[in-house]
C-alpha cells in the first residue's frame, strides 16, 4: 500500500540509492567485461541488456498503474491515484528508452529505424496512452476528476500489455520473441543470462527509487495547493 | 559487424534519459519544498496578525 507518510521511505531510500548504484555499475562492468561478445550481431548486441531490463521496467510501471488505477477507483483514496500516476511517469522515461534503444540497434541488424511491425506499433500505442495520462494531469484543474479520467486511462493502457507481449506469437513479427522465458535461456549463454538478470535487477531498485521520489513530489505538491487555499480562504473571511 | 557507434548512442540516450529525469525530479522537489515553506511561514504571520488584531 502506497504511504502518505514520508518517514518510512527517507529511511530505506538512501539504502536503495547505494545499492541501485552498485548495481548499475555492476550491470555495466558485466556487459562489457563479463557477457560474451553475440557471434551473429557482434558488439551491438550489448544494446540488449539495457533495451530488455527497460521493456521490463515498463511493462511492471503499467501494470503498476493498473493495479493503483483500479485501487483508486475501488477506494478513491488519494494515495492510489499518486501511486499509479509517479508509476505511469517513471513508465514513459523507461517506454521512451526502449523506443528509442530500439531503432540504434535495429538499424544494424534490420537494416532499419523502424518498421511497423506488431510489437514496435502496440509499444509505440503504450507510449502514446501514458503520455496523454500526463497531458490529462496537466490540462486538468480539477484533481478528483483528474484522477478519475486518469484511472480509466490507466486501465485501458494496461490492456496493450498483454497484447504487446503475445505481439511477436498473434503476429508476424521481426521482433524476436522473449527468449529469456524460453527453456534453456533460448540460446542465451549463462555469463549473458546473469548480466541481463544483474541489469533487470538494478533497474528495478532504480525503479523503486523514483517512484518513491516522484510520490513524495507528489504529497508536496498536493501540500502546497492545500496551503495555497487555506491562505486564500483566510484571506476572505 | 563493427557497430560500436550505435552501442555508444544506445548507452548515451539511457543514461542521458535518466540523468535527465532524476535532475528535472531532483529541481522540482526543491522548488517544491521551498514553496511549501514559504506557504507554511506565510500562514503563520497571518495567524499570528490575525491574532494580535
Amino acid at each position: 500500500m502506497p504511504n502518505n507518510d514520508n518517514t518510512g521511505s527517507k529511511r530505506f531510500l538512501p539504502a536503495m540509492i547505494v545499492v541501485g548504484f552498485f548495481g548499475i555499475m555492476s550491470a555495466i562492468c558485466m556487459v562489457f567485461a563479463y557477457a560474451p561478445q553475440e557471434r551473429v550481431m557482434g558488439i551491438v548486441q550489448k544494446i540488449f541488456y539495457f533495451h530488455v531490463s527497460s521493456a521490463w521496467i515498463a511493462f511492471l510501471a503499467f501494470f503498476l498503474v493498473l493495479v493503483g488505477s483500479v485501487a483508486y477507483l475501488w477506494t478513491r483514496n488519494a494515495k492510489w491515484d499518486r501511486f499509479a500516476h509517479s508509476s505511469d511517469e517513471v513508465g514513459v522515461v523507461f517506454t521512451t528508452i526502449v523506443l528509442l534503444t530500439g531503432p540504434l540497434w535495429g538499424k544494424p541488424v534490420w537494416g532499419g529505424w523502424w518498421a511497423w511491425d506488431p510489437r514496435l506499433t502496440t509499444t509505440l500505442i503504450l507510449w502514446l496512452i501514458a503520455v496523454a495520462y500526463l497531458l490529462i494531469r496537466a490540462f486538468v484543474d480539477d484533481r478528483d476528476q483528474a484522477a478519475r479520467y486518469c484511472a480509466v486511462l490507466g486501465i485501458i493502457g494496461a490492456l496493450d500489455l498483454p497484447i504487446i507481449h503475445y505481439s511477436v506469437e498473434w503476429w508476424r513479427s521481426i521482433h524476436p520473441s522473449p527468449i529469456v522465458l524460453k527453456k534453456g535461456g533460448g540460446g542465451l549463454t549463462p555469463e549473458m543470462l546473469k548480466t541481463l538478470f544483474v541489469s533487470m535487477g538494478a533497474f528495478t531498485i532504480l525503479f523503486v527509487v523514483l517512484v518513491t521520489v516522484r510520490m513524495n513530489l507528489q504529497a508536496m505538491r498536493e501540500k502546497a495547493h492545500d496551503l495555497r487555499r487555506l491562505i486564500g480562504q483566510r484571506r476572505s473571511t | 559487424m563493427n557497430n560500436l557507434g550505435y552501442l555508444v548512442a544506445a548507452y548515451a540516450v539511457v543514461w542521458a534519459a535518466l540523468f535527465f529525469y532524476l535532475w528535472r525530479l531532483n529541481s522540482l522537489c526543491r522548488t517544491v519544498e521551498d514553496d511549501v515553506a514559504r506557504l507554511e511561514s506565510r500562514l503563520g504571520t497571518e495567524s499570528d496578525n490575525s491574532a494580535t488584531a
